[in-house]
């Protein structure tokens, strides 16, 4: 018996090393993008791109990702980080492990207009690029809605009314960054020091702050919960699952993110790091994003009046805030202090 | 008199014949436990300090706050610990002891919750019990009001429902090893059948009872999967530690402070539960072998409970089979429509099972052999003790911490060109670290029941240290072993939060597999696969209980 399975190990330990020395063209993506849209990444790529395999690893979650690309610093496995938006992706780039690469002209300008301002598209230094549009609001499971007898939220404001006590779940701000986006749009929506008094009356509704993001969903998609505070592409997804949920731009304000993607420093092969940044802003692959249902960030990919056009989307918002890094940066003490009150006293 | 005992002591006490061969292999584990736990984790407590030391001194309130979700962590865990073993005992005394119909097979039945990830078994909770849950809604149809599993019962009801049979298993190995002339002769004394338990048996297998207890307590002190999903208000510390860990809007000092305080805390915890089974050592040296009681009353008694704490046990499951082959389930009673696409989706990505079971079977017997001679370097080096305490510091240390921390430490090593951190050899050496307490834990119920006075017959036969283990120590352990094998097998094959840090191109297991799907809202697809690892390890077991069947039966 001992024999055998020290045969086996033997036999194991082999087979390992031969599967770390048989590698081809490969390429590594990290990303924590959608499973269907991932499929559908790969294939396409490796179809334009013959004899290339792409490996996508998705380490459960953004936050977890970057923390093992800064983990795997000095010796890069992936090539690519994938998913995630600006924000991580400035922290990414301060934590250098990101390196830029120069697109020269791929047909998106670097800035594209939306709402009342200019909607960057790439970082200045080109180390990272948008290649989806969102933004940050409301779900509501409608069942869940009907059941309680409740009517659905227009706004942030909405959610301080007393009927959607313990109703409302939200992502915890202090570890997630859809949490903290969106209370970014409310402190650009209501100013630095009125939207403490938002908070406290969303606060006193709020039944859960999850420490998962993804849990949010999961909770409001089964009814748990009826009221969610996330972004809007996943509710289109899981709409398209068939679950009873709808997503709400916040008429106080709907702030626009992005998904991102750059090449890891270090990149064990960058040339087809490059190409596969090309494919994914390329017309062909934001169109077929468009079915997963990512707003491309390519401007006349879809007819204006497509439901995820970022035209359409723009037209339903009242209020469309731009992110604001400078006003970010200063409110992150506030908004430290202000949560942990908040998720601690519980 | 006197003079004589010194003398007996002199040349008994320790082996005759010379070089303890057994020292070379306690050097080897203890280097691996070394470089792949110590190394890693003091890096990064020292590289976190220096960032700490550089900014401000400790809040107050920082450690007040972990005062606070200490005493969440302990209450959750002491809770679930007694509630587990208060159904744990009675099911293992009447599955051992009354000849049951079905006999072991409620033990194979109750083990499922073992087999099943925790992040599945959580969810499932949620299915039977959560606001919109059928469980629920059945019980405010009869006119119960609500309660909310986000929370304190929540944690618990979901703690125990995947814990419980880490204990049964232990205490039913306990069982087993009574020796039936012990029984035999408190019944022939007059002791009724509940007398001949409380006085004879379960003082004989207060180890069993003290381990199980301390697995369950330290697996819900370290986990993170329900408190994750259900917690909802309720903070741990091991959560904590994770989210904060993770992401880089998290509060850096939390995970170094609290690692700290936990290591501090494990270390407590263990000189306790040592003490306790110091106290507790009862040694026998005769061949045993179970004997069962024809008590028609209470068998048919016993069976009832027995169905009804299975039934209650494998509910959440019943909820994840029909998850598994439905589509969408939301505030319904069931889902919108049935499919057996989830389970096709599941066999075409069949990667996933091949490679969980790669990784079970390699990680196996090199995690039972380090398991197996820390459990006999603690008997054999009394300076070398401590170390216990190393040993397991992975019960509570998260995986995505231990994962991490491997890589930041050996993810850039080369040994002769060799890339240690690029291959699935660094999973398999994560994992083997992460679940090895759990097989030290159940072995040294074991060994703590071993005969010294064997062990020192041996020895004065002229016998060395290494033939005594051999011969003497390892026949005794054998169903220990056994029972430590499947607890291991199973904690490897559902292993998640390392995985997930560690795994390379191409080695997306199970675990990785169910939570992608299921932290999507792909539920059903998560939960087929699910469906498809209970299944997979069931027969594994049963084809394991097959290969160790003549160790008497019941």
């Amino acid at each position: 018996m001992k024999r055998i399975s020290v045969a086996l190990l033997v036999v194991l330990l082999m087979s390992t090393l031969l599967t770390a020395v048989a590698a081809a063209e490969e390429l590594v993506v990290y990303s924590t993008i959608f499973a269907g849209y991932a499929e559908r990444m790969v294939q396409e790529f490796e179809a334009r791109n013959p004899g290339v395999t792409v490996h996508v690893i998705n380490p459960g979650g953004t936050e977890a990702m970057i923390a093992r690309l800064i983990a795997e610093r000095d010796n890069p496995r992936a090539d690519i980080m994938h998913s995630g938006g600006s924000t991580e992706y400035a922290f990414a780039k301060s934590q250098g492990i990101l390196q830029p690469v120069d697109l020269g002209d791929i047909g998106i300008p670097a800035e594209i207009p939306l709402g009342s301002g200019m909607l960057p598209t790439r970082d200045p230094e080109n180390y990272y690029f948008s290649w989806a549009v969102l933004f940050s609001g409301i779900m509501v499971n409608t069942e869940r809605l009907a059941e309680l007898n409740l009517p659905a939220p227009t706004s942030y404001k909405d959610l301080t009314n007393p009927i959607y006590k313990g109703q409302i779940v939200s992502p915890n701000p202090l570890l997630s960054s859809t949490a903290m986006n969106n209370v970014l749009a409310t402190i650009q929506a209501y100013g630095p020091d009125e939207v403490w008094e938002l908070w406290d009356g969303i606060n006193a509704n709020i039944g859960l702050y999850s420490d998962s993001t993804s849990n949010t969903y999961n909770l409001v998609n089964r009814g748990e919960f009826a009221i969610g505070i996330v972004n809007n592409r996943p509710v289109f997804e899981y709409q398209m699952q068939g679950w009873p949920v709808e997503f709400i731009f916040p008429r106080d304000g709907a702030m626009v993110q992005d998904n991102a993607v750059g090449v890891v420093n270090g990149a064990k092969n960058p040339e087809l790091a490059k190409k596969f940044i090309e494919f994914l802003l390329g017309e062909d692959m934001q169109r077929i994003g468009a079915e997963y249902p990512y707003t491309p960030i390519r401007p006349g990919v879809l007819d204006a009046d497509n439901f995820v056009a970022l035209e359409n989307m723009a037209k339903q918002i009242d209020v469309l805030l731009l992110p604001d890094p400078e006003q970010a940066e200063a409110s992150r003490g506030i908004i430290q202090e202000k949560f942990e009150g908040y998720i601690r006293q519980r | 008199m006197a003079l004589e005992v010194e003398v007996k002591k002199q040349v008994y006490e320790t082996p005759r014949t010379g070089f303890n061969w057994l020292i070379p292999i306690y050097v080897v584990a203890t280097a691996f436990v070394v470089l792949f736990l110590v190394v890693p984790l003091g890096k990064v407590i020292l590289e976190t300090l220096g960032l700490i030391a550089g900014s401000e001194s400790l809040p107050v309130d920082l450690l007040q706050y972990m005062m606070r979700i200490t005493w969440n962590s302990v209450r959750l865990a002491l809770l679930t610990t007694f509630v587990s073993l208060a159904v744990a005992i009675p099911v293992a005394i009447a599955v051992n002891k009354l000849r049951v119909p079905l006999g072991m097979g409620w033990t194979v039945l109750l083990t499922v919750p073992l087999i099943t990830p925790p992040f599945i078994s959580s969810f499932a909770t949620i299915l039977l019990l959560g606001r919109t849950g059928i469980l629920t809604r059945f019980l405010n149809m009869l006119g119960v009001p609500s309660f909310s599993i986000y929370g304190l019962p929540g944690l618990v009801i979901t703690q125990v429902l995947h814990l419980m049979p880490y204990s049964l298993l232990v205490i039913v190995a306990g069982l087993q090893s009574v020796p039936a002339h012990l029984e035999e002769a408190a019944h022939s004394l007059g002791e009724s059948f509940w007398g001949t338990m409380g006085k004879v048996v379960l003082p004989y297998i207060l180890p069993h009872i003290l381990m199980g207890g301390t697995l369950v307590f330290l697996t819900s002190l370290g986990d993170i999967g329900a408190p994750l999903l259900v917690g909802g208000n309720y903070r741990v510390l091991p959560v904590e530690i994770y989210s904060n860990f993770v992401s880089f809007l998290g509060d850096d000092r939390i995970p170094v402070v609290f690692s700290a305080w936990i290591i501090l805390m494990a270390c407590l915890m263990m000189l306790v539960v040592n003490r306790l089974l110091k106290r507790t050592e009862l040694k026998h040296s005769f061949r045993t072998r179970a004997i069962t009681y024809d008590l028609p009353g209470l068998r048919r008694a016993a069976t009832v409970f027995l169905a009804l704490v299975t039934i209650l046990f494998l509910l959440p499951y019943a909820t994840i089979v029909v998850s598994s082959f439905g589509t969408v389930w939301t505030t319904k009673w069931l889902p919108n429509a049935f499919t057996l696409d989830n389970y096709k989706t599941a066999f075409t990505d069949s990667v996933a099972i091949r490679n969980s079971l790669i990784l079970m079977a390699g990680a196996m017997p090199f995690t039972l052999f380090l398991s197996i001679t820390f459990g006999q370097m603690n008997r054999d080096v009394p300076y070398m003790r401590w170390f216990d305490f190393i040993t397991m510091l992975p019960f509570i240390i998260p995986g995505v911490v231990i994962g991490l921390s491997i890589t930041r430490a050996w993810g850039a090593v080369k040994i002769g060109g060799f890339d240690l951190g690029g291959t699935v050899l660094v999973l398999l050496i994560a994992i083997s670290i992460r679940r090895m307490p759990h097989a030290i834990r159940v072995l040294s119920a074991g060994f703590a029941r071993i005969d010294k006075s064997l062990e020192e017959a041996s020895w004065s036969l002229g016998a060395s240290r290494s033939k005594t283990f051999k011969d003497v120590i390892l026949p005794q352990l054998k169903p220990t072993i056994v029972a430590s094998g499947v607890i291991l097998s199973i904690k490897l094959i559902t292993e998640l939060g390392a995985s997930l840090i560690l795994y390379p191109p191409g080695w997306r297991t199970i675990p990785i597999y169910i939570y992608y799907y299921v932290s999507e809202g792909q539920i059903a697809r998560g939960s087929a696969m699910g469906i498809l690892l209970i299944v997979i390890i069931a027969v594994g077991n049963g084809i394991a209980n097959r290969l160790t069947k003549d160790r008497g039966g019941i």
